[in-house]
């Protein structure tokens, strides 16, 4: 009896409490999505291209810029007197899909691309976001070719996988499992048609981007990324030991301000498109090979 | 037997609850904070709000995330540096309509005064606001319009920006209440 009491007691205890913050808890769903945005500031890290899409309707414009090599010495001005340039257009169809258009004046080379989400982190709980990004590249040069001078020869393929996570509100980091694929015909390898360097690729190359940001402030973060390349061809390709191609490495700051943001790093990648700073680096951190960079984004809307 | 008893009591208690609560899960809030510099006047149109008509008891809630801007950069900025969407993903406000006892159903829209505690980016203010209340057979609809300061709830406009935001951000709510169906 005596427990009975009680329990009548609590239950009219909590019908008396049962007032605003009860009334706030009705509110609550138990299914109550949060998906995570921002996870970079930018559409890349540095080179690689993040998980950030241009939103829908939006027409980002990136101009981007690659000085010549710190060890250039005074004469150059540290790389500063030479500078290639790429400027791109990318187009948000929706807020999971981008479209995009560019021009790298290294190597001569056009580019289309796609960028799609397939799935945000926080969707069902789901730990990760993930995208696809595809990107032909057209390369208007060709001088390679002399005696097969066919259009098809003069194009190449990059097919990424983007896969990050927002591990809390100022870190980031992502993975890029890519693959190349180079339509040019034999002999591989060949040279960098404006600077004769041999370049040691195959027809299909594989790497794993790795890419992460740390944010110190509320509009500054600190980027990093590397790319090893795992495979080339049939053949395994050990990160570290290989002496034949050189991994681009890169790392720079996102300052943002109003309405753009501010990317500015160093890295021993001159080119500027994916198929190019993956896989046809052809200096090295350690020689000073380094070149000063900046990508500047300002987005224009359409409604 | 007891058991029986106190569980159907305490069902009983339940089902006459429900009854007399009010609710919407798609009200409408909009705050306008623009400047000559700079249109900014987002809608959420995702906003839960409970009315209890025994007693005047009314809450809000709300995703800050469910602001949609006309721009998508300021609505990621919103969101990440300036209420810190993450870490602060709902505001709310928790009162009740002052004199609900005089209330009277005839149906006209009727002057209120609401009072009670807002919570943005983690911060709580106690407000009282003046709306509107408006009754038909089976909705009650709510409106308002406020101003808040932005600086009251610790959010910082960096300097850069401080010409384009207004430091005065007026509330504009509109909610249409059903009765709470019993599931």
């Amino acid at each position: 009896m005596n427990r009975i009491i009680i329990l009548l007691s609590c239950l009219f205890l909590s019908f008396s409490s049962f007032s605003q913050d009860d009334l706030l808890s009705f509110l609550d769903d138990e299914n109550e999505e949060f998906l995570t945005f921002a996870t970079f500031k930018s559409t890349k890290i540095i080179n690689l291209q993040s998980v950030e899409q241009t939103k829908k309707d939006e027409l980002n414009f990136v101009i981007s810029h690659r000085f010549g090599t710190l060890n250039s010495g005074i004469v150059e001005l540290y790389g500063l007197d030479y500078g290639s340039i790429r400027m791109s257009f990318d187009y948000g169809l929706t807020d999971d899909i981008t479209i995009g258009l560019a021009r790298s004046s290294s190597y001569k080379v056009i580019d289309a691309s796609m960028k799609g989400r397939l799935i945000t982190q926080g969707r069902k709980k789901f730990p990760f976001t993930i995208s696809v990004y595809s990107s032909v590249f057209y390369d208007t040069l060709s001088p390679r070719w002399d005696n097969d001078d066919l259009l098809k020869n003069d194009f190449s393929f990059v097919n990424q996988i983007l896969i990050a996570k927002k591990i809390n509100s100022n870190l980031s980091i992502q993975i890029s499992p890519t693959f190349t694929y180079y339509n040019f015909p034999s002999p591989y390898p060949w040279q960098n048609p404006q600077t004769g360097i041999p370049i040691n690729v195959n027809k299909r190359m594989y790497a794993l981007g790795i890419g992460g940001r740390y944010k110190v402030s509320r509009s500054v973060s600190v980027n990093s990324e590397w790319i090893p390349i795992i495979g080339s061809n049939s053949d395994m390709i050990h990160p570290f030991k290989n002496k034949t191609i050189i991994n681009s490495f890169s790392v720079g700051c996102d300052i943002e301000t109003g309405g753009h943001v501010f990317q500015l790093f160093l890295t021993n990648s001159e080119t500027m498109f994916e198929r190019g700073f993956i896989n046809e680096n052809t200096e090295l951190w350690k020689d000073g090979g380094i070149h000063f960079g900046f990508n500047i984004s300002r987005p224009f809307t359409f409604n | 037997m007891k058991k029986i008893l106190l569980i159907s009591l305490s069902f009983f208690s339940i089902f006459s609850f429900s009854q007399e609560k009010f609710i919407s899960r798609n009200g409408q809030i909009q705050f306008i904070a623009s400047t000559p510099l700079e249109i900014i006047d987002p809608v959420n149109n995702h906003v839960s709000c409970i009315l209890d008509t025994e007693d005047g008891n009314l809450v809000f809630q709300m995703k800050m995330i469910s602001f949609k801007f006309e721009k998508a950069l300021m609505e990621e900025h919103f969101n990440e540096k300036y209420v810190e969407s993450e870490k602060f993903p709902k505001s709310t406000f928790v009162g009740e309509i002052q004199n609900w006892d005089n209330f009277s159903w005839n149906g006209q829209e009727q002057k209120i005064k609401v009072k009670g505690k807002i919570t943005i980016h983690g911060i709580e203010k106690e407000i009282i606001v003046k709306g509107m209340i408006g009754t038909s057979k089976s909705t009650i609809s709510l409106s308002s319009s406020f101003d808040i300061i932005i600086s009251d709830f610790d959010i910082e406009i960096p300097r850069l920006v401080r010409d384009k935001i207004s430091e005065t951000v007026k509330v504009e709510v509109n909610v249409t209440l059903k009765k709470k169906s019993n599931e």
